[in-house]
C-alpha cells in the first residue's frame, strides 16, 4: 500500500479553555475520516483535549497567546501536533507534580500526559524554554 | 469481562460511600500506607487506600463523561483498575502511585465501552441525538420566531453544549447501516439484524453489576425461556441457528426471547427498587 503525503489541517486557537473544544471537534471531524471506530475517534478527541489543556495550563506571558494545533492524515494514520509558546514543562517532573497535588483533583496537570500515553499509539513532548512545547501524538489504523 | 461478582460489589460498595472526607494527613501518609499493605495484606488498610484514591478515579472517569455512559458506572469500573494497581503496586520503586495507576483505571474504563460494543451503539445514539435535534430545531424555531442558539438547542434538550454540537455535526457523519439492515456474510447463520445486537447489548448482559443480579433473574424464566438466553446471549447463536437447535420457527424465538427479555427487565428492575 503507497503512503502518500499526507494531507494536513492546522488551526490556530486562542489559548483559554473555552476554545479546547474547536480543536476537539476538529479531531473528531478527521479521525471519523480515516473510519477509526468510534471509541477510538472518541480516544483521539480526548488526548487532543488532554493537549490542549495542559497548554492551556502553562502561564506564558508571550503576547502570542495561542496554540496551534497540527493534524496530519493519510490512509495509516492520524498525527497530531499540539504547539504553545509555553514556558515549557518537564514532562516527567509534570507528571510528578500532578500526582503529587492530590489535593486539588480538577487540575493535577502531568496526569493528562499519562492519559494520552494510554490512549495513544505515539506520545512525544518536546520542550524548550525559548520555542514552547510540543507535544506530539499518532494513532495508527490497525486495519 | 474480567471481574468477577466479588470485585463487582466491592466496587459499587466503594463507591457508594462517596467522595473522601479528606484528612488533612491522609495524603502524606499514603506512602506509609503502601508500605504497609504490601508488607501485612492487610484489607483495612487497602480500603483505606482505596478511599484516599477515589478522587484520582473520579478525577479520569469524568475525563470519559462525555460518551454518554454515566459517570457512576465509569467510577465503578475505575475503582476495579484502582483496586488491581492498589495490589500490584510496589512503593519501593520510586514511581508516584497516581502516575502507575492512572493507566490501569483507563485501561478498565475503555475496556468498559469496548466490551459493550460501544463502537456499534453510540453512533446511533448519536443519529437519534441528531433527529432529535433536528425536531428540537424545527420547535424552538418556532417558539421563538428565529433559529435557536446551540446553548439554547442544548438546555431544551438538556444536553451539554458540545453533545449538541456533535448531535448536529457529527451525527450525520456516519454511514450507518439501517437497523433492520442485516449484518454479516451471505450464509445463513452469518446473518443476524442489527437490531438484534443492538438489542443484545442495550440489555446489559455485559454490565457487570447486573451480571451479578442477572442470575437470579434468569431463574425468573421458564426452562425454555432460559435455553433461549443463553444460546441467544451466552452462546451467540442467531435466531435461526436457535430455532433449528430447538426445532421451533425463528419467529417462535423471536417471540420466546421478547417476552424473556421482558421477563429479565422486569426482575432486574425490582431488584434495582428493593
Amino acid at each position: 500500500m503507497k503512503t502518500s503525503t499526507p494531507d494536513q489541517v492546522e488551526i490556530r486557537i486562542p489559548r483559554r479553555a473555552e476554545f479546547v473544544r474547536v480543536a476537539r471537534m476538529a479531531a473528531c471531524a478527521l479521525a471519523s475520516q480515516l473510519e477509526f471506530t468510534y471509541d477510538i475517534i472518541k480516544d483521539i478527541e480526548l488526548a487532543v483535549g488532554e493537549a490542549c489543556a495542559n497548554a492551556v495550563e502553562h502561564v506564558s506571558d508571550d503576547a502570542r497567546d495561542e496554540i496551534v494545533v497540527r493534524f496530519s492524515i493519510d490512509s495509516t494514520q492520524l498525527a497530531v501536533e499540539v504547539f504553545d509558546r509555553g514556558q515549557g514543562f518537564d514532562p516527567a517532573r509534570a507528571a510528578e507534580a500532578g500526582a503529587a497535588s492530590m489535593e486539588n483533583w480538577d487540575d493535577p496537570g502531568g496526569l493528562g500526559l499519562v492519559v494520552i500515553r494510554e490512549v495513544m499509539d505515539e506520545l512525544a513532548v518536546d520542550c524548550d524554554p525559548t520555542s514552547g512545547t510540543c507535544v506530539r501524538m499518532v494513532k495508527r489504523r490497525s486495519r | 469481562m474480567p471481574m468477577n461478582p466479588r470485585e463487582a460489589a466491592e466496587a459499587k460498595e466503594a463507591t457508594k460511600r462517596g467522595p473522601v472526607k479528606r484528612k488533612s494527613k491522609r495524603d502524606a501518609a499514603t506512602p506509609e500506607l503502601f508500605a504497609k499493605y504490601q508488607k501485612t495484606r492487610d484489607p483495612q488498610v487497602r480500603e483505606e487506600l482505596i478511599l484516599a484514591h477515589m478522587n484520582l478515579v473520579r478525577y479520569l472517569a469524568r475525563k470519559f463523561a462525555n460518551r454518554g455512559e454515566p459517570l457512576e458506572d465509569l467510577t465503578q469500573v475505575g475503582m476495579i483498575g484502582l483496586m488491581n494497581a492498589i495490589d500490584r503496586f510496589d512503593p519501593s520503586r520510586g514511581i508516584r502511585f497516581a502516575t502507575y495507576a492512572t493507566p490501569t483505571i483507563v485501561g478498565e474504563i475503555r475496556r468498559y465501552f469496548r466490551d459493550r460494543g460501544w463502537a456499534v451503539k453510540v453512533p446511533r445514539r448519536l443519529q437519534e441525538m441528531n433527529l432529535a435535534a433536528n425536531k428540537a430545531i424545527d420547535e424552538l424555531t418556532q417558539k421563538l420566531n428565529r433559529p435557536p442558539t446551540v446553548p439554547e438547542l442544548a438546555r431544551e434538550m438538556e444536553i451539554s453544549e458540545q453533545e449538541a454540537l456533535e448531535a448536529m455535526e457529527l451525527g450525520d457523519l456516519y454511514e450507518l447501516p439501517s437497523l433492520d439492515g442485516e449484518m454479516g456474510g451471505e450464509s445463513d447463520e452469518a446473518r443476524s439484524k442489527l437490531a438484534d445486537y443492538v438489542g443484545q447489548v442495550d440489555e446489559g448482559i455485559e454490565k457487570f453489576e447486573r451480571r451479578v443480579r442477572l442470575a437470579e433473574a434468569l431463574s425468573s424464566l421458564s426452562p425454555r425461556e432460559r435455553k433461549i438466553i443463553e444460546l441467544r446471549f451466552f452462546d451467540n447463536l442467531s435466531q435461526t441457528q436457535v430455532a433449528q437447535r430447538l426445532e421451533i420457527s425463528q419467529m417462535h424465538v423471536s417471540r420466546l426471547q421478547q417476552r424473556a427479555l421482558a421477563k429479565l427487565r422486569e426482575s432486574v428492575r425490582e431488584q434495582d427498587n428493593e
